[in-house]
């Protein structure tokens, strides 16, 4: 194993190989030009860089086209993967457990419940005057609805956490409460028009096409935030990787550290959940892809590689799910769930000593 | 039997098997003789000659039932169409009074006129108004969804009750209120347990598939169904054939006038797939009748058609009216569900139009209820928003400009 826990965090340490990263950001810059040029509309190559450029497009559909909806699909779908493999990384290492992934603590349940609440139970008359008087409307009440859910149910794993020092104990009571959520849907979908559970089903099954410039800019500062924290906790997440006596005999404050974790953890996997829907598979899927592609368990170079590839990833699948050349869509939850899971079995058969990396 | 003879039978589980059996073929014996008297003496007024309905209704745009009629009863049949599968469910609609025919045996009979009717979508309520006949619906769905005031009145009252108050279908109450019929919506695949358990009760389910016809005239013919139960013929001709006049003066209307055709959007962004009405389906074939440009007019689909968002959204740039986005309300609640919308010559132009001009705060809409019996105000309210010089006078009912 290439620990150096003692290195500090300067990009040029020990830590950090260049050549992986390299071949990532081609590849990741390959893929968003490529779900920039594919689409159902036919828009010539020349065209799309044209308009990437600034100039003047000849058809000022074709523009708008690239740049309101091709563009922020794409970077949403890099942000998306990016957030979603890093919280899986730090869920996969906090619980020491390859199945662990950014929805494992109930954070992404308990969007579900938020956005539930809006969708389902604001369907009688009282409730949707009372939001309509707050002057909220739309998709930007879909992503406060989703940040307050997983917020209150983060609220609750952190306060169990201060009392429970057991990790796995934690990893129970996440999974549990994801439950309890769930279960508080499915009333809320029995006693719900056809319409309303339409409403709500479509957002189970996620997008990444329904996030528009504006929201795009909020998203992106939160993905970026949560993103350098976890640069900042590389050194904590590899000392957990020791064990807890191990990691606290270095000096490192457990319960603080995972407090830490839980909350970044939540900041990505949340605000994801909230702008594109409850994304699964990516976050389990790609820290495995990345400890198997890097073979290392050293998460100043995990963490950035993981960026990458986790980007890449949902920017393969955003192109797989928009079926190019048809004129139809399919949904990007199938996709992941589709390229995931034979990756992820892919890797299991191939590194038979899983349990080394943990 | 005596004292005696009830100790002795206590005594001897033998003897009580013997009067088990005894008793069970006294009672076969007395139903079959009653069964072959049945025709002769249960039905004393009963005349195997006389043409119970002299009235017939004949089906002329429905594609989702048909009536055949005989002397004394009536067949009806119920189409539903699922791909290019066609599933047929007969019942046998038998005068009161009369015998049932004993050649059609396995299929439901319903005594008509029917009395005592369960009426479970809005679409049923506007044409028992329209039959006026609300005094023979005892159950609707739930009160929420009703814009009909008089149907509100009766429940009020407590003379229509509610069946369905909270999400499930309260079989209990159903058969409590004695009803005769169930009329239900039949989707796709529904193998609705609920509608098993009332059919096992004896109470025959009709399953109404009128959003499936292709056009709005084939929408309001389900009216001549709810007649023919009724035995309401006569009364259901003379009303739909007035319909049906005024429905053809307005085509004829569009037909002469040399009008240029706009282009024309539908739906809403759901997710990533936008859904547009298909190009055979009803919503398209009335925009079809008030001349209209539409992207997707060569389309198969009956209903709607799944596309992804920037398809639609290359012809949204461009096209001159947008009908029916989804459940927005306002030009605001447009921008709401995504600002690119402000991109729309619909938008700048303020030519978006939705089906909320009578819908009521419970979340019902008087469109699916009065709407489907009046498809010349549909169409004239469609063609109102597309050529407003032909109908310089009407004023919009069902559908409403966002503002």
């Amino acid at each position: 194993m290439d620990m150096k826990p003692n290195s500090g965090m300067s990009h040029n340490g020990t830590g950090m190989r260049w050549q992986p990263i390299l071949i990532l950001s081609t590849v990741l810059i390959g893929l968003f030009i490529l779900d920039l040029l594919l689409g159902s509309v036919k828009i010539p190559i020349a065209e799309v860089f044209n308009t990437l450029l600034g100039n003047a497009n000849s058809n000022e559909a074709w523009s708008a086209i690239i740049l309101k909806i091709r563009l922020p699909r794409a970077i949403t779908a890099i942000l998306a993967g990016a957030a979603l493999s890093i919280g899986g990384l730090q869920m996969q290492t906090l619980f020491r457990n390859p199945l662990a992934g950014p929805s494992i603590l109930g954070i992404t349940a308990g969007s579900s419940l938020g956005v539930a609440a809006v969708m389902l139970v604001a369907g009688s008359a009282t409730t949707a005057f009372t939001i309509r008087q707050l002057g909220l409307g739309g998709s930007w009440l879909i992503i406060i609805a989703a940040t307050i859910g997983a917020a209150l149910v983060l609220l609750l794993i952190l306060g169990i956490s201060f009392k429970i020092r057991d990790n796995v104990v934690m990893l129970i009571v996440g999974i549990m409460v994801a439950n309890i959520t769930i279960a508080i849907v499915s009333i809320w979908q029995y006693f719900s028009d056809p319409e309303q559970m339409q409403e709500y089903i479509l957002w189970t099954f996620g997008s990444l096409g329904g996030v528009t410039n504006e929201q795009l800019k909020i998203l992106s500062l939160i993905v970026g935030i949560g993103i350098v924290s976890t640069f900042f906790l590389s050194k904590t997440l590899n000392a957990l990787l020791l064990g807890e006596n191990y990691a606290q005999s270095m000096g490192l404050n457990i319960r603080r550290s995972r407090i830490l974790i839980i909350i970044v953890t939540s900041l990505l996997a949340g605000s994801i959940t909230g702008f594109c829907g409850p994304i699964g598979f990516v976050g389990i899927a790609v820290p495995h892809l990345t400890r198997s592609f890097l073979n290392t368990s050293d998460h100043k170079a995990l963490i950035p590689n993981c960026v990458l590839i986790g980007a890449s990833l949902m920017l393969l699948c955003d192109i797989i799910s928009q079926v190019p050349g048809s004129q139809t869509v399919l949904p990007i939850n199938a996709i992941t769930a589709m390229i995931g899971s034979p990756i992820v079995i892919w890797i299991i058969v191939k590194r038979r000593n899983l349990k080394a990396s943990f | 039997m005596t004292m005696e003879t009830k100790r002795f039978l206590r005594k001897s589980p033998s003897m009580n098997h013997v009067k088990i059996i005894f008793l069970s073929l006294a009672l076969l014996q007395l139903s079959c003789s009653q069964k072959s008297k049945e025709d002769q003496s249960n039905f004393p007024d009963f005349d195997a000659t006389r043409d119970y309905f002299p009235s017939k209704v004949e089906i002329g745009h429905s594609i989702g039932f048909d009536v055949v009629y005989h002397k004394n009863y009536k067949e009806l049949h119920l189409f539903r169409h699922y791909n290019d599968v066609v599933d047929t469910v007969s019942f046998l609609l038998v005068q009161r009074g009369t015998p049932p025919p004993s050649n059609k045996k396995g299929l439901s009979v319903i005594q008509i006129p029917a009395k005592r009717i369960v009426a479970m979508s809005t679409t049923h309520l506007g044409m028992f108004e329209m039959m006026e006949s609300l005094e023979y619906v005892v159950g609707i769905e739930s009160k929420q969804y009703v814009s009909s005031e008089k149907v509100k009145a009766l429940v009020d009252k407590g003379e229509i009750l509610e069946m369905e108050p909270a999400g499930a279908l309260n079989i209990e109450s159903v058969i409590a209120a004695q009803t005769e019929v169930l009329i239900g919506v039949g989707y796709p695949n529904s193998q609705n347990d609920e509608h098993q358990q009332l059919v096992s009760a004896g109470i025959p389910v009709l399953l109404n598939s009128d959003w499936q016809e292709l056009n709005l005239l084939g929408r309001a013919e389900w009216v001549k169904m709810i007649a023919v139960l009724l035995n309401k013929e006569e009364e259901v001709i003379r009303k739909f054939n007035q319909i049906e006049e005024e429905f053809n003066e307005i085509i004829e209307v569009v037909a002469k006038s040399d009008v240029a055709k706009p282009l024309v959007i539908t739906g809403v962004a759901m997710g990533d797939a936008w859904h547009v009405s298909g190009g055979k389906s009803f919503a398209f074939n009335a925009m079809q009748l008030a001349k209209v440009n539409y992207p997707w007019k060569g389309d198969n689909s009956t209903g709607s058609l799944k596309l992804d968002f920037e398809t639609v959204y290359e012809f949204g740039l461009k096209a001159d009216f947008w009908i029916a986005p989804g459940s927005a309300r306002t030009l605001e609640g447009i921008l709401e569900r995504d600002t690119r919308y402000q991109d729309f010559l619909s938008y700048k132009n303020k030519a978006i139009y939705n089906i909320i001009g009578r819908d009521t705060e419970g979340g019902g809409n008087d469109y699916y209820e009065s709407g489907i019996i009046n498809p010349h105000i549909v169409l004239r309210d469609i063609i109102k928003i597309f050529h407003p010089a032909l109908f310089p006078d009407h004023q919009l009912v069902y559908y409403k400009q966002l503002k």
